[in-house]
């Protein structure tokens, strides 16, 4: 654990966040930025050696599924036709989770530089550039950083005056939580309702208006100028085995400064909790949630010597996720949480297949049975089974989503879900009949 | 979606522990399908793209714990399918719990119990008793239109509806909105359902969401009788199961529904509306259920043997004062071979050469000049499918061929260019690469251009006689355009209702065959009813040599009227809707001493004109054979008794005959009559059909006759639904808009020295003596120099020839 020692914070797409002006070409000019682009235009390396040294610095995608970037990029067959388009994924929807913000906000130009890095690599010739519908500042932020590179021929036609020409386009989303996955932003972006796509054909083979495609989330493009700077090695020794690089994750929930924290991958989960000056009350901790609501929740004692990497994470009985960490302490109605993640994806659910579209509602209206008194406990063997019947049988992950927090609240706190039955109250806070039957 | 092609690679795999082998790119479900394997499925049509997300085909592959839809999971090389292991049924029963929970349970009162694939594959996926206690969705419905019945609380989402819209009939009437459980199936706009092939989407549905709104409620699918027939509407003859039910309709056997029969070569697996609902018109309160006969002002039923008894006197009293050519017949295009066939032999007996079924043309001499051959070649919709040009000339064929259409844009959608020269520029459900809005002598002179263009391109060189009526006309760069396309294209060159029914349709045949001789273009003509090709197969009309009897040529249509005639036949037609030229035939008619209708339908208008009604056999209540496009001949039997005291009209045509004492009608049976038919005995349309394509050029008016002035042209088409007389029956079907209105494209009015009137204006339209008012409202999309001005099909006035000169007369106020 290399990380671990000399603490690095805002070591990789955070990198500006202390300076005056963050956002400012000049100061990403002055931390040396652009000068990785400048090279790769002057010396052209091949492709493939750019691709393999993203794979061997083991960058993992940011977006939640954590796989291997470099791996991703390397779907694109070399005799694939073009044109090729790169998206990147911006739309951050995932419950707890603000990071990519930051990024755009603060650090345009490392993602700019990024984009134009992962197009070189892969052939592509455009970037989409797919923002939240409700990050309007982020987008101007985007936008300023496109015209500013766009003067000094960082982006366009003949960039730097070599024949290479790549397109970066600013989209802003219309406001919905499906988009974040990539073949549904592939349909949103082509103009028609977010609806995923069924795979295969992944969008490595059919993307973007049929052509090849990858789409990456914005810190995994952000982090990939540091990597081609400092090498595959740094990287990886910024993190730890297996997981390479930092990681930005945002605490919230009951800690005392909910917060964004750039760390190396493998710092303890129990530095993370300090950084955001520990909990926020003398409740002890009871859980977390450690990579949006859609992971599953961890109780605390799985989280005592809990390192923040994929494999820790994968062996402690969830994910990594996005990195939104939702913390919570001794006093959370651990039923409450759950309907209300769980009307979360009621609402979000795109209704294209059906153990999605009805699953979803039907666990709502169970928790809200529970809560509002007139559940039985058959109820809760229910629920499970309903979780159990949807997982794995939608077209996207979103099966996986709303099902994994109910799996998981019912394994560690099924004692609540029963006393609330039993007792039509919750055994945390005592409060009585907190359901609202009319959703 | 992507498509993906099934290549010919053989891929070799085991479905539930039997090898099988299907082709690299196919699905499971496909080759599952064929193995005889059944997948349940909702969402997954093989003539629809694959959604796969109702998740009912879920199956397990390779023992793994995820199963996949077997509509979308492709077939690899010894991949192993199970479609009966636990894995699978666990997730096809858990599917099935999730449709149903948000279901009406109540199948005894839902339209489609009975024939729904989710009450069926509940019995065999689902539990016994539901455990949801919860409140269930409900769906406020939206009222699609009168033919389609929307009960949208059944509905399970699978958007076949929707990807019918989007793919087959390319007019996305139907769309989902919102998400979630909120997920609602509607017309985007509350506008219904507009399009020509709507009533698809019942048998799509896989539920009671979506149903026929004039049958329902009125049976039940198991207690109706399946007969297969054709549907009699266009020239295609549909395939179509009839479906009846015993004592259906006042203690009769009545048909209840028409849904269709699967023919690849023909509508596929599609109906059109016409075709789907306009059995409804056979219970009308037109039906003419006995023989009657005029008394005076008023009419007396009358037994057959006085009816028929009757018409043999007036004949005779006609043929003695007045000789047999004062007999004129006017027949439907949708008469079988063998009435056709009688009808022909009897008036050949009586020395008649006036009969003719083309009513809606004015100019009819290409065809009277070339009885021998066929004025066409037969459509293969195999062949246009492949082919790289299909030209419209006057044709809407969405309208008037609506399956025809269908197949087009499919066409269309797999690389077929389309280009149309038409009067007006039709909403087209296909990309349209190159469109002419020409109406009148301009449409004829467009089409000339198209040849002198191919003449200047060296395509083809011209006979000094075709130079020489073609000296007037120049070409432009877009008849160059068409002429590229038709040098460098196989295909079709379509000719719809417009070019029939031109004042100079033989000029359009003649220029529309030269072009189809040197190049690769095969020249159809769409003709209206089903049986025009089978009709002109067995030579019925006015030119028609019969080798034992040495006549003259008989007239036409539209001489029969424009000459008229002491006696009238007609057959299944209203001449005063029907004939090109309405205003006109009905004063023939009402001239004449006598006209004598064998008729399923009265109108007041007939009842007018008319002096004796005979009751024939309505479709579905008579055998016959018909010949449709394609050249397949069709012999189907009656499925229905008759109506009242209605005959088949071959029956009525022989005991005419017998009455007055022509010889050789001896016929006990149809099958005697069919011997006697060579087209049928030896069921080969190209024995009885040859020749040569006649090539010689138009008579020199037909192209150099200039539009001059304030000359106008009428576009005046028959309605998709006033095609026949049952069509027009069908109430379902008859739109409240059918209220005249006239069109006018803005600049015409401009040339007409008035400014653009607005929407509201009242003009007066006027053909020769007949003057009609309408609104008339100006729009682009009609050609210059001509007013739309459709039939008018209700009503007592009436205007002219459907095609021939119209003038315009704004009120005092205006100019």
């Amino acid at each position: 654990m290399v990380g671990a020692q000399s603490m690095q914070m805002n070591a990789v797409c955070l990198r500006t966040m202390n300076k005056k002006a963050p956002a400012a070409l000049e100061t990403y000019l002055d931390l040396g930025g652009y000068q990785v682009w400048q090279r790769i235009i002057k010396e052209r390396p091949t492709p493939s050696d750019l691709i393999e040294t993203i794979r061997n610095a083991v960058l993992k995608g940011r977006g939640g599924a954590g796989f291997l970037s470099g791996l991703k990029m390397r779907f694109i067959a070399d005799d694939a036709p073009y044109p090729r388009y790169l998206v990147c994924n911006s739309d951050e929807g995932e419950p707890g989770t603000c990071k990519d913000t930051l990024i755009m906000q603060y650090n345009p130009h490392q993602l700019l530089e990024g984009m134009l890095i992962a197009c070189y690599a892969q052939g592509m010739s455009a970037c989409y550039h797919y923002i939240r519908g409700e990050y309007q500042v982020q987008y101007d932020a985007c936008e300023t950083a496109i015209q500013e590179a766009v003067a000094h021929g960082f982006v366009g036609e003949n960039i730097l005056g070599s024949s290479i020409g790549i397109q970066i386009h600013n989209i802003l989303g219309a406001g919905s939580y499906i988009v974040g996955e990539e073949s549904a932003m592939l349909e949103s972006l082509e103009g028609r309702p977010a609806l995923p796509r069924s795979k295969p054909p992944f969008p490595a083979v059919y993307g973007l208006y049929g052509k090849p495609t990858t789409v990456n989330n914005t810190e995994t493009i952000a982090s990939i100028p540091m990597i081609i700077e400092k090498g595959a090695d740094w990287f990886l020794r910024l993190g730890c085995e297996n997981s390479g690089g930092a990681k930005i994750f945002c605490l919230s929930g009951h800690v005392k400064n909910p917060g964004v924290f750039e760390v190396p991958l493998g710092t303890p989960f129990s530095t993370l909790l300090s950084l955001a000056g520990g909990m926020r009350s003398k409740a002890p901790l009871k859980a977390i949630i450690p990579g949006g609501s859609s992971m599953r929740v961890l109780p605390a004692k799985a989280t005592q010597s809990l390192t923040m990497d994929y494999d820790a994470l994968v062996n402690a009985g969830s994910s990594l996720g996005t990195g939104g960490i939702i913390v919570m302490d001794k006093n959370t109605c651990m039923v409450e949480t759950l309907a209300c993640i769980s009307r979360f994806y009621k609402h979000e659910s795109c209704g294209q297949c059906t153990p999605c579209r009805e699953g979803t509602g039907w666990v709502v209206r169970l928790l809200d049975r529970i809560l509002s008194g007139d559940a039985s406990k058959s109820d809760l063997s229910m629920l499970h089974d309903i979780a159990h019947s949807a997982e794995g049988r939608t077209i996207c992950a979103f099966g996986e989503a709303f099902t994994w927090p109910v799996q998981s609240f019912l394994t560690h706190f099924y004692d609540e879900f029963e006393y609330y039955i039993q007792h039509k109250q919750s055994k945390v806070t005592g409060r009585e009949l907190k359901g609202n039957r009319d959703v | 979606m992507s498509e993906v092609v099934a290549t010919k690679q053989s891929v070799s795999f085991i479905l539930d522990g039997k090898e099988v082998t299907g082709y690299r790119g196919e699905t499971i479900i496909q080759v599952a399908d064929r193995e005889g394997v059944y997948i349940p499925r909702f969402c997954y049509h093989e003539r629809l793209s694959v959604a796969a997300n109702c998740r009912m085909c879920l199956v397990q592959v390779n023992d793994g714990k995820k199963t996949l839809p077997a509509c979308h999971a492709q077939i690899s090389q010894d991949m192993v399918v199970n479609t009966q292991s636990s894995t699978t049924r666990q997730s096809q029963q858990s599917v099935m719990e999730f449709l149903l929970i948000n279901h009406p349970l109540d199948c005894p009162i839902c339209d489609q119990g009975g024939q729904c694939d989710l009450q069926d594959l509940a019995m065999g996926f689902g539990k016994g008793v539901s455990r949801y206690e919860d409140t269930k969705r409900v769906v406020k419905d939206e009222d699609l239109g009168p033919l389609v019945s929307a009960d949208m609380t059944r509905c399970i989402h699978c958007t076949r509806c929707v990807r019918f819209g989007t793919e087959i009939s390319g007019i996305p009437d139907l769309g989902a909105l919102g998400r979630g459980e909120d997920m609602r199936i509607l017309s985007y706009l509350k506008t219904g359902l507009n399009s020509e092939v709507s009533g698809n989407v019942i048998d799509l549905c896989p539920v009671g969401a979506l149903t026929s709104k004039p049958h329902r409620y009125r049976g039940r699918s198991w207690s109706f009788t399946n007969h297969a027939y054709y549907s009699a509407h266009d020239c295609l003859q549909s395939h179509v199961y009839v479906h009846t039910y015993k004592n259906g309709i006042d203690g009769q056997d009545a048909v209840m529904r028409v849904v269709p029969r699967q023919c690849d070569s023909i509508n596929q697996i599609w109906l059109s509306d016409r075709d789907r609902f306009s059995y409804l018109g056979l219970q009308h309160r037109d039906r003419l259920t006995h023989p009657m006969i005029r008394d005076g002002k008023s009419w007396r039923v009358v037994d057959w043997e006085t009816a028929l008894t009757l018409v043999s006197e007036k004949i005779q009293s006609v043929i003695k004062d007045h000789g047999p050519e004062q007999i004129g017949a006017l027949i439907s295009p949708s008469t079988s071979l063998e009435e056709g066939f009688i009808g022909q032999k009897l008036l050949h007996t009586l020395g008649c050469r006036n009969m003719d079924y083309r009513l809606h043309q004015r100019d009819t001499d290409y065809m009277d000049s070339a009885v021998h051959t066929l004025p066409q070649e037969f459509l293969s919709f195999e062949q246009l499918d492949n082919s790289q040009c299909v030209v419209l000339v006057g044709s809407y064929i969405r309208h008037e061929q609506p399956i025809a259409g269908l197949r087009l844009r499919a066409a269309s959608l797999k690389g077929t260019r389309v280009l149309s020269i038409n009067p007006i520029a039709h909403a087209w459900n296909f990309h349209c690469e190159e469109e002419v809005v020409v109406a009148g002598q301009d449409f004829v002179q467009f089409l000339g251009a198209c040849v002198v263009s191919l003449a200047n391109f060296g395509a083809i060189e011209l006979s000094d006689r075709w130079r020489e009526r073609l000296i007037h006309i120049d070409s432009s760069t877009q008849s160059d355009r068409f002429a590229k396309y038709l040098m460098q294209s196989d295909g079709y060159l379509l000719l719809g209702q417009y070019a029939q029914s031109h004042p100079h349709a033989s000029a359009i045949y003649k220029l529309c065959s030269l072009i189809s001789s040197v190049t690769q273009m095969r020249l159809v003509m769409m003709t209206p009813g089903t049986n025009s090709t089978g009709l002109h197969a067995i030579g019925y009309g006015p030119c028609h040599r019969v080798d034992s009897v040495n006549m003259s040529t008989g007239e036409s249509s539209y001489q029969m009227i424009d000459r008229p005639k002491q006696l009238y036949l007609l057959q299944q037609v209203e001449p005063e809707i029907d004939h090109y030229d309405p205003a006109l035939a009905r004063a023939a008619l009402t001239r004449a001493q006598t006209v004598v209708a064998i008729t399923s339908f009265t109108s007041p208008e007939m009842l007018e004109y008319a002096d004796i009604l005979l009751p024939a056999a309505a479709w579905t209540e008579f055998s016959g054979s018909w010949v449709n496009i394609t050249g397949e001949i069709n012999t189907f039997q009656a499925i229905k008794p008759l109506h009242g005291q209605s005959k088949s009209a071959w029956k009525i045509y022989r005991v005419l005959a017998n009455l007055l004492k022509c010889e050789g009608f001896t016929y006990h049976d149809i099958s005697e009559l069919r011997a006697d038919i060579p087209l049928l005995s030896s069921g080969c349309l190209d024995e009885s059909i040859d020749g040569e394509v006649d090539l010689s050029p138009p008579l020199p008016r037909q192209l150099a006759d200039q539009v001059v002035g304030s000359e106008l042209t009428r576009i005046g088409e028959l309605g998709h639904y006033q095609m026949d007389t049952l069509v027009r029956r069908c109430d379902p079907l008859q739109r409240p808009a059918d209220k005249v209105i006239a069109k006018i494209h803005p600049d015409t009015v401009r040339r007409l020295g008035f400014d653009d009137p607005g929407n509201d204006v009242v003009v007066s339209l006027k053909q020769g003596q007949n003057v009609i008012s309408c609104p008339l409202l100006t729009d682009k999309t009609i050609a210059k120099g001509a007013v739309y001005c459709p039939v008018i099909c209700h009503g007592d006035s009436q205007l002219s020839g459907r095609n021939d000169a119209i003038e315009i007369l704004f009120s005092e106020d205006d100019q």
